[in-house]
């Protein structure tokens, strides 16, 4: 896990020694993940290279599965959202359109669908 | 003993309460009609149903008249997963309004199988004693040395005093110092927020304890044998994954990137030392256990040594969740894990509520900075000073004279505006849920009648989705706080456990079902939501009967008129507030202010 962490320079608490720079972001993706999504796939984020400036998510979660296999079936499911999971970006704004189309600028946040406790 | 019941109860009700008088040293059986049942089902509905009932909102909570209800539900006892649930309602001391608090286990179970669907007890011991209630006989014993010791241990003494198969409801020292925010414990589990455990503390009652062989029919065994089947092969997949794997303690890392974890008296929205209590972090270091209460196939709770496992020593155990996690950490700005959690079974054991007692600790913490409060050794990071300020409060000692108090009477004392950052709604102190970072959950806080609570509230799954921005709170935020209100009432109602919410494809119509298997009724999903508004409204009767003031709903005027730190998104519009507040009200078919009565 901290070989996860410091490959992808994502403290625990997803927040701090990530290098924003545009050059270190360059064509990946940030995601982060929390709670069972972590749990799958045993590190807190991993930057997910893409051939362009942004990806469609449908795109975006079909890489992912294919990196991290263990997300599947509670977190993505042929592709699909599975209701367990819930995805924002930037922590602003949650997306369940899975055309929806995300870029390099932003960080997407896969976490436990139950936030509450 | 007067015997008196329903002539035919439903399938999973006895169709009575058993009414307790200490001062008089009587009981007696009162029945409860299918009607009534039917329309409050059981724990939080017919708790609040049996205090109106009883006019328990004309007397002072701590007072030898004040009433306290037990509440048992048609569910318990059946197979269906975590249904081991009863309800604790009565006039809070902290706020003077509602309160009904839920705990767990073998209590509910054989409170049930005393013969009755809840227990109502007014007057007053006298002196310090047990309530003994066996197979629906009541007695009295004297508490002896039980009174002074903390909660697991009295526990333990009285269950080996009375024999293993009573189950026992007691309070700590918290709850016989009429701390108002005490905590009646059972089996390590808590009916915890709104202080009914000073309400049993101030009638001399250390411990309930019952035991019982009365069960109840139901009226499809088989069909309700295999709906049982099926919900607990449910609860064993992805929707309870979280609560299973890491418990509610996951939150901290999520709240804390969203900027929604509060921080130093909700100051901020975030913490710098928050990896370090994780349960992610907490588990490469020290031992964990889960626990389950009695019932349950999911088993949320985590226990975690308190002690890192490489330190010398024996080490307790104690439960982590998300809230005590906060509360006693970020909150009074903690990071040291070995603190928190050792905070946080102190307050188990003194039988304290770990929000409140947070809450007020922090926002005393504040005091001191701007030197409103004379102890400067009350400091924000200081640990040591946290758990001496616990101490002190169970004790009722130095300063715990203040704390005890609660933020917002201890807010009146100090005066200087201080009552403009206690983090209190209606005096009950705030959960871990920043409410300028998730406004739909503002509302929910404000509008709630036990006060701040994420319990009775569920409105941050409404921030948790595309439906808000929750940034902003819009007319809709409105929908969602009535929607998630409503669904929490019916949850505590039948009761089950909240945990158990995303296992259900349509929560209503599932309820129903499970509910026709027990009771033989023909509910249907309609009849259910007009059944949880019935119950919120209720609530909100029994609150305007105390006293209840439509200035009441709001949130502290800090949060209103200040953005979070380190957040400047996270700012709240006292202008949207103001409406969304009113259109709840108008969608409730209350006035536009939250009178019952559309006119007023
Ligand atoms: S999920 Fe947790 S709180 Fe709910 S019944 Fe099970 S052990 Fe108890």
């Amino acid at each position: 896990m901290v070989d996860e962490q410091e490959r992808f320079g994502i403290s625990a608490d997803g927040t701090t020694t990530y290098d924003t720079s545009m050059s270190a972001r360059q064509n990946k993706i940030r995601i982060e993940f929390y709670g069972i999504p972590r749990q799958r796939v045993g590190s807190p984020g991993y930057h997910l290279p893409v051939n362009q400036q942004e990806i469609q998510l449908s795109e975006l979660i079909e890489q992912l599965t294919q990196r991290f296999p263990s997300l599947q079936p509670d977190c993505f499911s042929q592709g699909l959202i599975s209701p367990n999971v819930k995805l924002s970006l930037d922590g602003d704004h949650f997306v369940t359109d899975i055309d929806a189309w995300i870029n390099i600028r932003q960080t997407l946040l896969v976490m436990s669908a139950d936030a509450g406790g | 003993m007067q015997k008196n019941t329903c002539p035919k109860p439903a399938g999973g009700y006895h169709g009575r309460y058993l009414r307790i008088d200490l001062t008089q040293h009587t009981s007696e059986w009162i029945p409860l009609e299918n009607g009534v049942l039917r329309n409050f089902l059981g724990g939080s509905g017919l708790g609040v149903h049996l205090l109106l009932r009883e006019s328990a909102a004309d007397f002072a909570p701590l007072s030898r008249e004040a009433y306290i209800a037990f509440a048992f539900s048609p569910l318990v006892g059946s197979p269906l997963t975590t249904s081991a649930k009863f309800a604790v309602v009565s006039k809070s001391p902290l706020t003077d309004r509602i309160n009904d608090s839920l705990a767990s286990s073998g209590f509910a179970i054989a409170g049930k199988r005393s013969g009755c669907d809840g227990i109502v007890i007014t007057g007053k011991a006298r002196e310090p004693s047990i309530l003994i209630i066996d197979d629906g006989h009541m007695r009295i014993e004297p508490a002896g040395k039980l009174w002074g010791m903390e909660c697991s241990v009295a526990e333990d003494q009285l269950s080996k005093r009375l024999g293993a198969d009573f189950q026992c409801a007691v309070i700590g020292p918290g709850g016989e110092r009429l701390v108002p925010f005490a905590t009646i414990s059972h089996d390590g589990r808590h009916a915890g927020r709104g202080g009914s455990g000073a309400v049993l503390g101030a009638k001399n009652i250390k411990a309930i304890a019952v035991r019982g062989s009365q069960l109840c029919a139901w009226a499809d065994p088989a069909g309700l044998n295999q709906f049982a089947k099926t919900l607990s092969k449910k609860s064993f997949g992805p929707a309870t994954a979280k609560y299973r794997e890491l418990g509610t303690a996951t939150n901290l890392l999520l709240f804390n990137r969203l900027r929604s974890l509060p921080t130093r008296n909700f100051q901020e929205g975030s913490f710098e030392g928050i990896e370090q209590l994780a349960p992610e972090t907490l588990a490469q270091t020290r031992a964990r256990t889960r626990s389950y209460c009695a019932a349950c196939t999911i088993g949320c709770e985590h226990l975690y040594s308190i002690a890192p496992q490489d330190s010398e020593g024996p080490s307790s155990s104690t439960r982590i969740e998300y809230e005590n996690l906060f509360a006693l950490g970020p909150l009074c700005g903690i990071k040291d894990s070995h603190t928190v959690l050792t905070a946080s079974k102190l307050c188990d054991e003194q039988g304290l509520d770990t929000i409140s007692i947070g809450g007020t600790i922090a926002f005393a913490m504040e005091c001191v900075e701007r030197g409103l409060l004379d102890a400067p050794w009350l400091r924000f990071g200081d640990g040591q000073a946290l758990l001496r300020a616990i101490r002190d409060t169970a004790a009722l000692e130095g300063i715990g004279r203040q704390l005890a108090l609660g933020s917002r009477r201890l807010a009146k004392q100090l005066g200087n505006n201080a009552i403009d950052f206690a983090p209190q709604v209606k005096g009950l102190e705030l959960p871990g849920y920043e409410p300028r970072a998730l406004q739909t959950m503002a509302l929910g806080f404000a509008v709630g009648s036990r006060g701040a609570d994420h319990n009775r509230s569920g409105a941050y799954e409404a921030d948790f989705s595309e439906q808000v921005d929750r940034h902003n709170i819009s007319a809709l935020s409105a929908t969602k706080a009535i929607e998630t209100e409503d669904k929490a009432a019916l949850m505590d109602s039948l009761i089950i456990c909240k945990f158990l919410r995303g296992v259900f494809d349509n929560f209503y119509a599932e309820s129903a079902e499970m509910l026709n298997l027990i009771t033989g009724w023909n509910t249907t999903a309609a009849e259910l939501q007009a059944t949880a508004q019935r119950i919120v409204t209720a609530r909100k009767e029994f609150n305007i009967h105390c006293g209840w003031r439509p200035e009441e709903d709001r949130l502290p005027a800090r949060m209103m008129q200040n953005a979070l730190n380190d957040d400047e998104k996270a700012r709240i519009s006292p202008e949207e507030f103001a409406t969304a507040v009113k259109v709840y009200n108008q969608l409730r078919g209350w006035s536009d202010e939250g009178w019952l009565d559309p006119s007023e």
